[in-house]
């Protein structure tokens, strides 16, 4: 296995900070900060606006590029739906902690899973008795006749589980548990995955790693591990990061050692040590999805876009004068290579 | 029949139980669909996957730490010149790789210039579909049809040949389909039934780093099988839609570099098909080529800096003008066809 260099903390006062910590009380306090945060958010804006979640993806989107955030609307702002590619994580998880529950024995551990025959079973099994959101999606779509959804899940799935297995070992690190809804056997974990900053707030954050690397206990020695099945760009990576440790540690009340990230595509896996940056920065992503819903709600329309790749992707490029501009203009649009110059 | 040459010198293939040579049946063309006929794509994967020691030992260790050396080197020589940086990389993929080394005119071109061509979306759009139906018949054991191809093409959310076929209109449409209906039937006929205990997946990523993410190199196989930590030794199926042409072998052979840096072993062998003629070519993945296609990239990582950093791009005429998006525009190219 390749390991990508470990980020290290950027003063040895936070290491120092980390080593002698009391994760909950650390996790208190976060709680405090981000509330606070919030409030004041809520308080400067319109006071009708409902409903508004914080998962990575939204604050990976406002982050990115605010105005695409905003534009996304309704639509785009909440969970979009299953769909072979966001059940793909779900799916394989679930297979994964089923297989490894069934084939283990007080003398033996686990067999290595055959990541299509996993999927297979479980598939079949979430038809026949589904249990939880993403296999009654499943049995749905069985009952509807839609195999072929059915069989782009499986492809998705097969391929984020043989992507896991081989990225983080055979046999699999001995106190991992894979997050699941309803864990019943040695192999699964469940994880409190929402977090509201008080009772009726409109803000709900959500927190999605994949499994937990030790036990989670007040200690807080354990790790929290995101699996992805592609590389983004190193920021975008230490962002991710950083949002599973705040969100993690809001939604459970510990903060957690370090954030594991996982790549499947280029084997690589990268270690980030919770440091308060690492906190703060995923601080300031979910106060920063709050502030985006609210100016989204207000007939003001800053120009804050953030021209970048995605311009060519995103659908409200007729409407945005800087996305325009940018790819107008003589930027490394095509895999960083230069355009050729008209003649 | 009579056997066309063989492109590649497959002296690394244990010979079979048979007694045949392995070169014997790694290049067939266009009879590979015919009833009776030897070999069949569907043969040729199953005999491997029947006894996948054929394959032999899968190259590591010091020759992928070469390789990744070279590119390394190469990248940050590159970003000198370039000056990508982790936040706007330079993304190789195969196909800018290919052009960068063809013609690095051609690289440059966006696929919507002047003259983009509209027949090659008739071919893209077949491409998928062969595409989608090879991975079902890799994924699933119920029979594979156009219309299933279809079905799952738009699961996975592709628009585009949905798309493309609408704009055609009903005669067209009906026309495309056939076509793509009988390459994807000949194709799907032979395909095997694959164990699970080959792991198979679809549409597998693999990418490289280099210079610290300045550079990433990375691709999307079609089909990988076995590989760490299945215990089985990794084989890339390519699937084509088109009839085999020689660029198929040097994308096969980046995509095994792929993996190979990616996994720390190298698959032991890819197989290329091409749908359209029945060509079936099996190559083992030693030692020389991996250092070969390192080689390439080495060399596309080169151009691509000076580029970057100013060059005029390099027009370099071939038989691929014809489908060049640029080329009204190009004096090197109408030259050669004057």
């Amino acid at each position: 296995m390749i390991a990508v260099a470990v980020p290290t903390p950027e003063r040895e006062e936070e290491q120092e900070q980390q080593r002698q910590r009391d994760a909950v009380g650390w996790a208190d306090a976060l709680r405090d900060d981000v509330q606070r945060r919030i409030a004041e958010v809520l308080d400067a804006g319109d006071p009708g606006v409902r409903d508004i979640f914080v998962g990575w993806v939204a604050a990976v989107d406002a982050a990115g590029c605010p105005v695409r955030y905003r534009a996304s609307g309704a639509d785009g702002w909440g969970f979009p739906g299953w769909s072979p590619a966001i059940a793909a994580g779900s799916v394989a998880r679930a297979a994964l902690v089923r297989h490894l529950d069934r084939t283990s024995s007080p003398m033996a551990g686990p067999t290595l899973p055959p990541p299509l025959e996993a999927v297979r079973d479980w598939l079949r099994e979430a038809q026949r008795a589904p249990s939880g959101p993403v296999a009654e999606w499943i049995a749905e779509r069985g009952q509807d006749g839609d195999r072929d959804v059915v069989a782009a899940t499986a492809a998705n799935a097969t391929r984020w589980l043989a992507g896991f297995v081989r990225v983080m070992g055979w046999p699999l690190p001995e106190r991992l548990g894979v997050v699941v809804d309803n864990p019943e056997g040695p192999h699964g974990r469940s994880w409190t995955k929402r977090w509201r900053p008080s009772k009726g707030s409109p803000v709900c954050v959500g927190s999605s790693p994949d499994a937990t690397l030790g036990k989670v206990a007040p200690s807080g020695e354990f790790d929290l591990v995101v699996h992805r099945p592609s590389t983004p760009a190193d920021e975008a990576l230490r962002d991710r990061a950083a949002f599973e440790a705040t969100a993690g540690s809001l939604a459970r009340g510990i903060v957690p050692a370090s954030i594991l990230v996982a790549t499947a595509d280029t084997g690589e896996h990268a270690r980030f040590p919770v440091t308060p940056a690492l906190l703060e920065r995923g601080a300031e992503l979910i106060v920063g999805v709050v502030r985006h819903r609210l100016i989204a709600a207000d007939a003001a329309e800053p120009d804050d876009a953030t021209p970048s790749l995605a311009c060519r992707y995103c659908a409200h490029l007729d409407d945005c004068s800087a996305g325009q501009t940018w790819l107008a203009g003589p930027g490394r649009w095509r895999a960083g290579l230069p355009v050729l110059a008209s003649s | 029949m009579v056997d066309p040459p063989s492109l590649v010198d497959g002296t690394s293939l244990p010979p079979r139980g048979d007694g045949r040579q392995p070169g014997h049946h790694r290049w067939v063309k266009g009879s590979a669909f015919r009833e009776g006929a030897v070999p069949t794509i569907g043969s040729v994967l199953a005999d491997l996957l029947d006894d996948p020691g054929r394959l032999g030992e899968p190259v590591a260790g010091e020759v992928l730490d070469e390789a990744r050396a070279l590119l390394e080197d190469a990248a940050r020589a590159a970003v000198e010149l370039g000056g990508w940086t982790p936040a706007d990389p330079l993304r190789l993929a195969k196909g800018p790789v290919t052009w960068l080394l063809r013609c690095p005119r051609r690289a440059l071109a966006p696929p919507d210039g002047p003259d983009a061509p509209g027949a090659n979306l008739r071919e893209l759009a077949i491409g998928n579909i062969i595409d989608a139906g090879a991975k079902l018949a890799t994924l699933s054991r119920q029979a594979v049809t156009i219309e299933r191809a279809l079905g799952y093409l738009a699961a996975t959310g592709d628009t585009s040949v949905g798309q493309h076929l609408d704009d055609l209109g009903a005669d067209a449409a009906a026309d495309l389909l056939a076509d793509a209906a009988t390459r994807l039937d000949a194709l799907v006929a032979t395909w095997p039934t694959i164990d699970g205990k080959w792991w198979p997946r679809v549409e597998e990523p693999a990418r490289v780093r280099l210079a610290d993410g300045a550079v990433t190199f990375g691709g999307k196989l079609d089909v990988l099988l076995g590989g760490p930590p299945s215990g089985l030794p990794g084989l890339v199926v390519e699937v084509k839609s088109g009839r085999w042409h020689d660029a198929v072998r040097g994308d096969a052979h980046l995509y095994g570099l792929l993996v190979a840096l990616r996994d720390g072993v190298a698959p032991a062998a890819v197989l290329s098909i091409a749908a359209g003629d029945g060509a079936t070519q099996l190559e083992p993945l030693r030692a020389e080529v991996l250092r070969h296609a390192a080689e390439r990239v080495a060399e596309a990582l080169a151009t691509a800096g000076r580029l970057a950093a100013g060059e005029a791009p390099e027009a370099r005429p071939g038989g691929y003008c014809s489908h060049c998006p640029v080329r009204s525009s190009c004096t090197a190219a109408q030259q050669v066809a004057a």
